[in-house]
Order: C-alpha cells, then structure tokens, then sequence
C-alpha cells in the first residue's frame, strides 16, 4: 500500500514537471522577454538600414552601390515583416510601451544620426555613396551585435533569423570594407562603445529633426 | 409606398449609424475609415486632428515639428502607422518638454501643435482618437502602445520617412 502511493505520488510530480515543460516549450514569448525585445529593437534598426537605402538609391550612384542598397532594402523590409509577424502570433503589439532599444545607446549599435541620413540627400554622389558605404558598415557592425543577443533568446525561429542576420551582415561588412577601399575611402575603425556617447545623442527619428524642420 | 418611403429614410440613417465611431473602455474614440485613396491638394477632413480618409500621395515625415501640419500628408503617415500627438499653441513648453519624453525614441510618431481641435492634447492613430487629461496622462503610454505601428493601420509598418516623405509645415 505504501509503494503504490509512493508510486503515485512520484507520477504525479512527474506528470506534472512534463506539463509545466510543455507549457513553457507551447507558450509563446512573453512581454519583455529576449525574444520580444529583440523582435521590436531589429525592427527599428532594420527600419533605418532600409532608410538609408532607400535615400541613396534615388542618387545617381555606382552599379556595385545600387545593388548593394537594393539587396539590403528588400531583405531587411522582408525581415521586418517576419518579425512583425511572430509579434501579431505572440499576439503582442509591434510597438509595446518602451520605446525600441530603449536602454540602448543607438550609435554604439551603429545607427546614423537624422543629419547622416539627410547627408545622403545634399552631398556629391560620389561623396554620398561613400558616406552611405561608412553608415551602412556600421550598421552592421552593430546590427550584428543585436543579433548576437538574439541568438540567445531561446525561440527556434528567432535563433534562426539572428543566424542568418549575423552570418550575411558580417559578409556584407567584408564587401563594404572592400568597396570603400576601392573608392579610396578608409573602413571605419568600429563603432563606439556604449559608455562614450551620451544616450541625449540617440538617432532617433524623434528628437534631433524638429528643429531644422520648422 | 409608406413602407418604401420609411427603407428610403431608413437606409442612410442605419449606413450613419455604422459608420458612427464608438467609444472603448479605456476611452479611446474608434472610427471606421478604409484604407484611403491617394488625392492631391488641400483636403478637409471631419475629424480634428483627422483620423483616416483620403491622403496625399506623399507622407508626413516622421518626427517632432514645432510648426503645424498638413492633414493630408500626415493621414498617410497614420496609415503607415504613426500616431500623431497634437496640442492646442499655446500649449506650456513644460507640457511641451513632458510630451516630448513621453515618445523620445519611439520611431512612428508625428507631434505638432494643432489650432482646431476640440481638447488641449489629443493623440490621433488610424481610426483611433484619445483625449489626454494632461501632458503626463499615462493613459498616453497605452495608446503608444496599441496603435503605433498598431492593427488599425492599414498598412502598418509601412515607413513614414524615406526620401519622399515630405518635411513640410503650415
């Protein structure tokens, strides 16, 4: 009689450590979470990669530079979108209540700041395509970076697009690098670290603009 | 024909009453609208600050503008998916600075003062309108939230700067 309830006892914990293990592999990424975070601050990084893109390809660049800046506006908007769409299943909204990479300082993740992005615009072409090639470098320094975190968030699906991300940016850099060299510009020697640019510096499309837009 | 007469009269007022926006429980005003057609020139909207309709093919640059807006170019960019916050000029720089904070980093977002609008500080989304009790209404955060980049959108995530954006101010 006491080896049966201890029998019992023991499938009862069992069973019941294999329900809570299942639970947590079904339930979807929560609120917060690495898998969340990464999601929604890829996005905005993603975002400005395609900005950038997008403002040099309406200059009258080089061949190499416009099949670069296409490649990287049609897989990155194509990656917004996937993540976009583990969001909408996660059932959890694009935006969320921080501010994406909040905590983040945005130039060390290689973001150009609004006045970069607008160089684009007004400098020579030559000129433009060289500071494209610059910011885009350090993008994906720092996009890598991110992707990095995102290799750690436990999701299959996430792991696999951080992969991919970490494994065609640090191509594309050795492409860009030897692009720049071409043109006779210097590759940019890295991004700087978090601590030495104050976060009131942060790129984002929020803060620096308004001014000059009067 | 008494009966015809009552379905003629019926009809328009029944299509009014679907079309009619609706209140949810955290107090944001719902609309409507489809997704917009393109149309040139000045348009006049019902709503103010406009929450959906027809747009101008060019979208309102993303960001924070001291100067007030264009309809038309920023309903686009609601239809991408910015959340557009408006106060009456006139508006304290303190509430100013407060507002400000409160979307500091977020990318889908237009702010701007805004002279016809029927309450101080308003926050404007694709079929979504909430009135702010104040500059630091928390209530603000959870619109943010919900409706930038939100499922109101119809073309959520669509971007609202690029070359074409338009900078413009009134």
């Amino acid at each position: 009689m006491k080896a049966v309830r201890a029998v019992l006892a023991a499938l009862v914990v069992v069973l019941g450590l294999a329900g809570w293990g299942l639970w947590i592999s079904v339930r979807p990424p929560q609120e917060g979470s690495p898998a969340v975070r990464f999601a929604r601050d890829m996005r905005l990084h993603h975002a400005q990669a395609v900005e950038l893109s997008m403002h040099i390809l309406e200059r009258p660049v080089s061949a190499p530079v416009r099949l670069l800046a296409q490649d990287i506006a049609v897989t990155q908007e194509a990656q917004i979108g996937q993540m976009g769409g583990w969001l909408d299943i996660w059932g959890l909204p694009f935006a969320g209540r921080d501010a994406p990479m909040a905590g983040m300082n945005r130039v060390a993740m290689g973001m150009a700041t609004e006045a970069q992005v607008r160089s684009l615009d007004t400098l020579s072409a030559k000129q433009a395509e060289i500071e494209y090639l610059e910011l885009m470098i350090q993008h994906h320094r720092g996009g890598v970076q991110m992707a990095q975190d995102g290799l750690k968030s436990g999701v299959p699906q996430v792991q696999t697009l951080a992969h991919a991300i970490v494994q065609s940016q640090t191509a594309e850099i050795s492409l860009i690098a030897g692009m720049l060299r071409q043109r006779g510009a210097a590759v940019p020697a890295g991004l700087p670290s978090p601590g030495t640019a104050p976060a009131s510096s942060d790129p984002a499309n929020t803060d620096s603009m308004p001014m000059d837009m009067k | 024909m008494k009966r015809l007469l009552c379905l003629a009269i019926a009809a328009p007022l029944l299509l009014a009453a679907c079309s009619k926006n609706s209140t949810d429980a955290s107090g944001v005003q719902i609309f409507k609208y489809a997704s917009g057609i393109h149309q040139e020139g000045q348009i006049t909207y019902k709503e103010h600050p406009p929450v959906g309709g027809p747009h101008n093919p060019r979208w309102q640059q993303c960001g924070i503008y001291t100067q007030p807006l264009y309809d038309q170019y920023a309903v686009h960019s609601m239809e991408h998916g910015a959340v557009w916050i408006t106060y009456k000029p006139g508006t304290s720089a303190a509430d100013i600075a407060k507002l400000t904070a409160a979307v500091q980093g977020r990318s889908y977002i237009l702010m701007s003062p805004y002279e016809n609008q029927p309450a101080p500080i308003m926050a404007s989304a694709w079929n979504a309108q909430l009135t702010l009790k104040s500059a630091d209404d928390p209530a603000l955060k959870d619109f943010l939230a919900k409706y930038e980049q939100g499922e109101s959108a119809p073309e959520r995530g669509a971007a609202c700067d690029g070359p074409y954006a338009t900078t413009t101010t009134q």
